[in-house]
């Protein structure tokens, strides 16, 4: 069954497309359980993605969609994946064989890199280093720049069911000016690949909409850029965690005004839509991301797609489980288009159907 | 929205007041991910238990059919006592629950609508997968309808077979003759011969018949009643034969009705509505006035007319009606419906019975049916299905001396593709025409029992008992379960085709019923894990294969030819030859693989050795738990090997809860367990390789039901520890309703404790 899993990572993305045998991956915020963690409320989900990935005795995934290198996109790439030369890959060792990795410009250059985003930025520089040689189409070598400047590197097809569209970054955004001081370097969120998603099986087509952190001058631009079809979402990926700053500017009084024009970009419902939140859960407080303001904005345009149960289309993976325990929201993909996995919240975690020994349990004779 | 209906005339019942069996059903729904958490409710009157529940499917982000709801209200019914056996029916609650959408059974007006899951029927997808699949069919029923797709290779007919009365007639060509016609509305007359038993003269179970001659001399708007004579002379031996007036009346091109009907149709006013919906009102008034006193023909006591109302449909009917008609004519559903005319001078209809229409036997039919097991109920010595029949045959051309033959069914015309019996026996019993038959062939005495065998009364098991052993020929589990560690029965002999008529299998239990047929079929999907036909069968389970075998969608039988039937018993013979004749002792069972053009791959036999049987004690009941040796031999190797540290793992097999048994068949011994002195932690199961892989090979088929390990050099008796771990899964198997093993080893043998959970 092809699906979209968006799984709950707190604030941060990691999102796992599964078409037709394929596998991509945009971003990752993988990060191991803390020992004052209850076992509830941390989701492992590397063990879905290893299982979306199994090839024979391998973990193979077909694409990494790296947005952006901040922590919340990048943390946990070097313990999930495989890095280094595809020869030396080893299944023994847990990890998993990327076989290509799609990046940003500045991805592909970065002023700066973080302890998370070492690994990553380490691995595109060696994939890079091989371009121009045959080794570098090789599974495992394989890097894909896009850019909107680039018409060989802005839309394409995956597969049979699957096109994409890059809506960011143009050439401007992505050339992120160096600040000179590593302590405080200036943000990449605009920087952020923008893809539209289109899946189509049969008939109907859905969309996916996916955006990184871009912020509202960005949306702004794809609003100029791009007509209402072309920005159609059946799925849309709450920038930024579900932040005001995709939607909303600052004033001179240090007021949030609405963006109307990157609004209207984020506007364009295809069917009932559904908007993921990969956030914490969102609260009327001064902690944000996410912001009550921003789930507001977006509930608008759900009821205003259809009003029916608008609510319940505003969906959070951290607390989509029982009792708002955390469970990956997925959505099934199919010739009956796109529909939402609304079984009961179950959290179990093992692929096992026997909650008696979906934990770990102690017998013995003492 | 909620309907009275069931209050009314049910009350409502406690959960722990019900019935055993409908606890541990109501288990499986709290538990299915489909049903919304403590959305159930339960009532109860004399004869029925109902099950009221939400069920929530997926939220699709462009629905074409917007009058669903998510969740939707749904009853189950179960007949008293018989959850976890008998399929329940399935009813919408809502009131306003649309009644024009298609996979909807016909009911009346008072009811709500009923649903329809699988067209080889309810209890066919109950058997193969419990109320735990067909839960998971009715959420994929919902989003199927929501996207439009619930139809998705042409028109879905309503389901309007009853099950008594049948019309057999060439459908291709009756389609034709009324799409030449539907200009405008019309009527046609003429004559179809009725068969009935000529010995009972039974008038419960009716075939009317209607071949292609006979459509050819239907005349239009004629008060003209004739009939092919000459076509029913196969049948005259031994049937009783009627002419019976036939009159098609047909709804004009204008009137093309684009959404299902589901109305049942069974008295006159409901006709009449009918009539009025595809636009025939005027010729079903002009039918009851100026027809009726002409074509009515007495029989006995009673009038019949057989009455078939005819309207096009926006697209062709599903490719499985079994009808050779194309394009546009393929686009007419015929609905036959038998009426019973009142006697005196002013005839009226009195009564109106939906008949199942089965395609007639033609040369096209034979070649797209193949065996009649589905539906048939065979429990006997030889049962009487197209696999039953032969292996009667070949059993009495062995030199049989005595065979008794257990079916209540009837031999229906799709039944000839795949039969010993030819169309003669149409409209007859099965067992009572083939003891018929081999009697004028062979030397043989046969005995024919037309019921179940479970309804068979005590002189008449003893009899078989005698006989030496059973062959069930049947598709259905019933029969098995009753005969589970019944030891007024003898050695059981299984047969079963399938995988698209792929996989031929034959079960021999041991002596005493052990190995029993369970434990051999857990061993048959343990299979899988070494032979990639069986892996590939197990991972197609979720689809039941069949076919059509009439204009209803709950008439069906699987598609595979007569020469797979004879492949498959040809390779059963030579054991069953064994068995009877005591050649050999040996339990077990054998496959015959044929590759998917049909060829013969080849016969592998496999030896099953006894299962050594302990017996644990429950809150409700004893639990048998039945352990192959292997597996025995395997815990005692592993807890040698990990001494002075204790060892453990996790256990894989099935159950049945009807009969109380849980057989295992495998162990595995997680690598990241935490072995120590005087206890062990096992992790999280279904992550190892070793894991997934057993699960995915055998398709969950024999999942995960309990964890072992050992105690060094002490008791095997269960420590704090170890109840604290069994109060643990009692509690967390409300989630996943099976029953959980705990096994022991010790320096005493081996303890063993079935947790049940907590809300069974």
């Amino acid at each position: 069954m092809d699906k979209i899993s968006f799984f709950p990572v707190g604030n941060g993305d990691s999102v796992l497309m599964e078409v037709d045998e394929l596998t991509i991956m945009t971003d990752i915020h993988y990060r191991a359980k803390s020992e004052d963690e209850d076992e509830d409320d941390y989701y492992p989900f590397r063990d879905d993605l290893k299982k979306a990935c199994k090839k024979g005795n391998e973990y193979r995934l077909g694409y990494f969609v790296s947005t952006h290198p901040d922590k919340d996109h990048v943390l946990g790439f070097e313990t999930v994946f495989h890095t280094g030369e595809p020869d030396k890959y080893k299944s023994a060792d847990d990890t998993i064989l990327i076989e290509e990795i799609w990046v940003s410009p500045y991805g592909a250059d970065p002023n700066y890199s973080t302890n998370e985003s070492e690994a990553l930025t380490k691995e595109i520089k060696r994939r890079k280093k091989l371009q121009g040689t045959t080794k570098a189409n090789e599974a495992g070598n394989r890097l894909r720049i896009l850019s909107l400047g680039d018409s060989e590197n802005s839309d394409g097809t995956i597969g049979d069911y699957l096109t994409w569209v890059l809506l960011a970054p143009t050439d401007e955004e992505a050339d992120i000016e160096d600040s000179g001081d590593e302590e405080s370097p200036n943000s990449c969120n605009d920087s952020s690949l923008v893809i539209r998603w289109e899946y189509k099986n049969g008939s109907k087509a859905e969309y996916i909409l996916l955006g990184g952190d871009a912020g509202y001058e960005v949306w702004e631009r794809i609003r100029d850029d791009f007509s209402d079809e072309e920005l159609e979402w059946s799925v849309l990926l709450a920038p930024h965690h579900c932040s005001r700053c995709s939607l909303q500017y600052k004033n001179d009084d240090d007021e949030y005004i609405d963006a109307d024009d990157a609004i209207s970009a984020l506007s364009n419902v295809h069917g009932k839509g559904f908007v993921v939140s990969s956030s914490k859960k969102v609260k009327k407080d001064e902690d944000r991301p996410p912001a009550w303001e921003a789930k507001q904005k977006y509930l608008k345009i759900l009821k205003d797609a259809d009003e029916d149960n608008h609510k319940d289309r505003f969906l959070n993976p951290q607390i989509y489980g029982d009792k708002e325990k955390p469970r990956p929201v997925i959505f099934n993909l199919s010739n009956k288009g796109l529909v939402l996995d609304r079984s009961k919240k179950s959290n179990a975690k093992s692929s096992s159907y026997v909650r008696a020994a979906s934990t770990p349990a102690t017998y013995g004779s003492q | 929205m909620t309907i009275s209906l069931w209050t009314e005339n049910a009350n409502p019942q406690l959960l722990a007041s019900c019935s055993q069996s409908l606890r541990e059903e109501c288990a499986y729904i709290a538990a299915h991910h489909n049903v919304v958490p403590d959305s159930i409710e339960l009532f109860e009157n004399d004869n029925f238990e109902l099950v009221r529940m939400l069920v929530r499917f997926g939220e699709l982000n462009t629905p074409d059919e917007k009058r669903l709801i998510n969740p939707e209200p749904i009853v189950l019914i179960y007949t008293k006592g018989k959850a976890g056996q008998e399929a329940p029916r399935i009813f919408s609650e809502r009131k306003d629950f649309p009644r024009n959408l298609p996979h909807l059974n016909p009911v009346e007006d008072i009811f709500p609508s009923s649903i329809c899951l699988d067209r080889a029927g309810k209890q066919a997808l109950y058997d193969a997968q419990g109320i735990t699949g067909t839960i998971g069919r009715l959420a994929s029923w919902f989003e199927d309808t929501e996207a439009g797709q619930s139809q998705h290779d042409g028109w879905e007919p309503t389901p309007r077979g009853m099950g008594i009365v049948s019309v057999s007639l060439n459908i291709g060509a009756m389609q034709r003759f009324v799409s030449k016609l539907t200009k405008t509305s019309g009527t046609t007359y003429g004559k179809c011969a009725l068969l009935y038993d000529k010995k009972t003269q039974n008038f419960n179970d009716l075939i009317f018949l209607l071949t292609e001659n006979n459509i050819k001399g239907l005349s239009r708007d004629k008060k003209r009643f004739s009939l092919a004579k000459d076509y029913y002379q196969p049948y005259e031996d031994m049937h009783c034969i009627r002419d019976i007036p036939v009159v098609c009346i047909w709804a004009s091109d204008d009137d093309i009705v684009a959404f299902h009907q589901s109305t049942l149709i069974n008295s006159p006013d409901t006709l009449r509505r009918y009539a009025q919906e595809i636009g025939v009102d005027e010729r079903l008034k002009y039918f009851e006035n100026s027809i009726l006193p002409t074509a009515k023909v007495d029989i006995g006591t009673k009038s019949l007319i057989l009455l078939i109302l005819a309207q096009r449909r926006p697209k062709p009917l599903i490719r499985d009606i079994p009808s050779d008609a194309c394009g546009h004519d393929r686009s007419i559903e015929l609905i036959p419906l038998a009426l019973k005319i009142s006697s005196g001078r002013s005839p009226e209809i009195e009564k109106v019975h939906q008949c199942d229409m089965v395609a007639e036997t033609t040369n096209s039919l034979l070649g797209q049916m193949s065996g009649i097991t589905k539906y048939v109920d065979i429990a006997t010595i030889v049962g009487c299905g197209a696999v039953g029949s032969a292996i009667a045959s070949q059993l009495g051309r062995l030199g049989a001396k005595h065979i008794t033959l257990v079916d209540s069914d009837m031999f229906l015309p799709h039944n000839v593709s795949r039969h010993l019996l030819g169309q003669e026996a149409i409209g007859y019993k099965k067992s009572r025409f083939l003891k018929l038959t081999l009697e004028r062939q062979l030397p043989v005495k046969i005995a024919s029992k037309i019921c179940k065998f479970q309804e068979l009364d005590k002189t008449e098991k003893k009899k078989i008992k005698n006989n030496g052993l059973i062959i069930d020929c049947t598709a259905e589990l019933s029969f098995t379960q009753f005969a589970y560690g019944n030891n007024d029965l003898p050695k059981l002999l299984k047969t079963e085709v399938a995988y698209e008529g792929r996989l031929g299998i034959l079960a021999v239990e041991g002596e005493g019923h052990n190995p029993c047929i369970q434990d051999i079929k857990a061993c048959l999907y343990k299979s899988a894990v070494t032979n990639s036909v069986i892996e590939k069968w197990l991972a197609s389970h979720e689809q039941l294969n069949s076919a059509s075998t009439g204009q209803n969608c709950s008439s069906s039988t699987m598609i595979m030819p007569n020469y797979v039937v004879n492949a498959h018993v040809s390779c059963f013979m030579p054991k069953i030859h064994q068995v009877i004749a005591k050649q050999v002792e040996s339990s077990g069972f054998g496959i015959n693989i044929l590759n998917e053009d049909k060829f013969p791959i080849g016969w592998e036999w496999f030896d099953i050795p006894e299962f050594q049987l302990f017996v644990s004690e429950s809150s409700n009941g004893n639990w048998d738990v039945r352990i192959h040796p292997e597996v025995l031999a395997e815990l005692d190797k592993l807890s040698s090997q990990y001494a002075p540290i204790e060892a453990g793992g996790f256990l894989y097999g099935t159950y049945d809860r009807v009969n109380r048994t849980i057989c295992i068949v495998h162990q595995i011994v997680p690598e990241t367990a935490n072995h120590k002195t005087t206890s062990i932690t096992l992790p999280a199961a279904g992550y190892t390789i070793a894991e997934v892989e057993w699960l995915r090979k055998t398709a969950g088929l024999l999942p995960l039901l309990g964890t072992w390990h050992s105690h060094v050099n002490q008791s095997s008796k269960p420590s704090h520890k170890d109840k604290q771990r069994m109060a643990d899964a009692a509690a967390a198997n409300v989630d996943t309703p099976i029953p959980f093993v705990v096994l022991i080893t010790g320096n005493d043998g081996i303890n063993i404790n079935v947790v049940l959970p907590k809300n069974w």
